[in-house]
């Protein structure tokens, strides 16, 4: 199957969009992404340069292959991102009970289960092995990613109930401890004044 | 006084401190490297940039929080 030119330029167009996103979403510019964009660029130079057909085709299909693997590293450090939510949710309500305001939390705990190991699992991968990976992952990546920001998105909401069910607990546990000192105060001097 | 603080000053250059270098350190530096020297990119111009190195230190990080047993 031949690449065309309006295929890369539409990839392109994606990659592109999506490294801009993230530079402000995220911790900044994602270099292995706009490494493989330059990349891109030089196939493009490439098949401009030299006449032979089949090495025009395999200078497109590379450049296809580069913007494919763009789009995954982008795709790669939104899941990361997205990941790393829902492990800081945990960490901040673990002391609460969270399925009865998030009724889907146990479905999005074993989907970050699964991302991260579709993610791990290409990271252990060799370099090569990765590289020709990376172009056939990319739309399984970007499924996992749209899957994963539907998902995260009631725990965002569901904060403001669960910060007021952690001070109602907090709120208990201080009146409880309160109580139990008076009762033990009043044990005491019932006992002194017998 | 003097003397002591000479006596102090002359047993800190015998035996002078390890030099700080850790990764953080480093890693600091090399942003503001980044920063003073890139030019066209807001972000790269604030040292805000990710690596390959920093996305698979958060996967590690994340496989052992999320797969405890696969990590070990």
């Amino acid at each position: 199957m031949t690449t065309t030119l309006s295929e890369i330029s539409e990839l392109f167009d994606s990659a592109e969009k999506k490294i801009k996103l993230f530079e402000h979403l995220d911790d900044g510019l994602l270099f292995s992404a706009v490494n493989q964009l330059r990349y891109v660029s030089f196939h493009i130079l490439r098949y401009h340069e030299i006449t032979d057909n089949d090495q025009k085709n395999e200078e497109l299909r590379k450049a296809k292959n580069h913007c494919q693997r763009a789009i995954y590293d982008i795709m790669e450090i939104g899941l990361v991102h997205y990941l790393e939510q829902i492990r800081d949710f945990e960490q901040d309500y673990r002391t609460v009970v969270i399925a009865d305001i998030v009724p889907t939390y146990l479905e999005i705990n074993a989907m970050a289960k699964e991302v991260t190991m579709f993610l791990s699992n290409n990271t252990r991968k060799s370099l090569a092995e990765r590289c020709d990976d990376r172009g056939d992952n990319y739309q399984e990546s970007i499924r996992r990613f749209h899957e994963l920001h539907d998902a995260t998105e009631p725990l965002n909401s569901a904060r403001s109930e669960l910060n007021k069910r952690m001070k109602n607990q907090k709120m208990t546990l201080i009146i409880s401890i309160f109580a139990a000192a008076l009762t033990l105060a009043g044990v005491i001097i019932a006992l002194l004044k017998s | 006084m003097m003397n002591l603080i000479d006596l102090v000053k002359q047993v800190n250059r015998m035996f002078p401190d390890p030099p700080v270098y850790t990764k953080e350190v480093q890693r600091e530096k090399e942003k503001r490297l980044v920063a003073r020297y890139a030019t066209g990119n807001i972000s790269l111009q604030n040292g805000r940039y990710i690596t390959r190195k920093d996305v698979e230190q958060r996967i590690s990080s994340l496989t052992e929080y999320f797969l405890p047993k696969d990590f070990s």
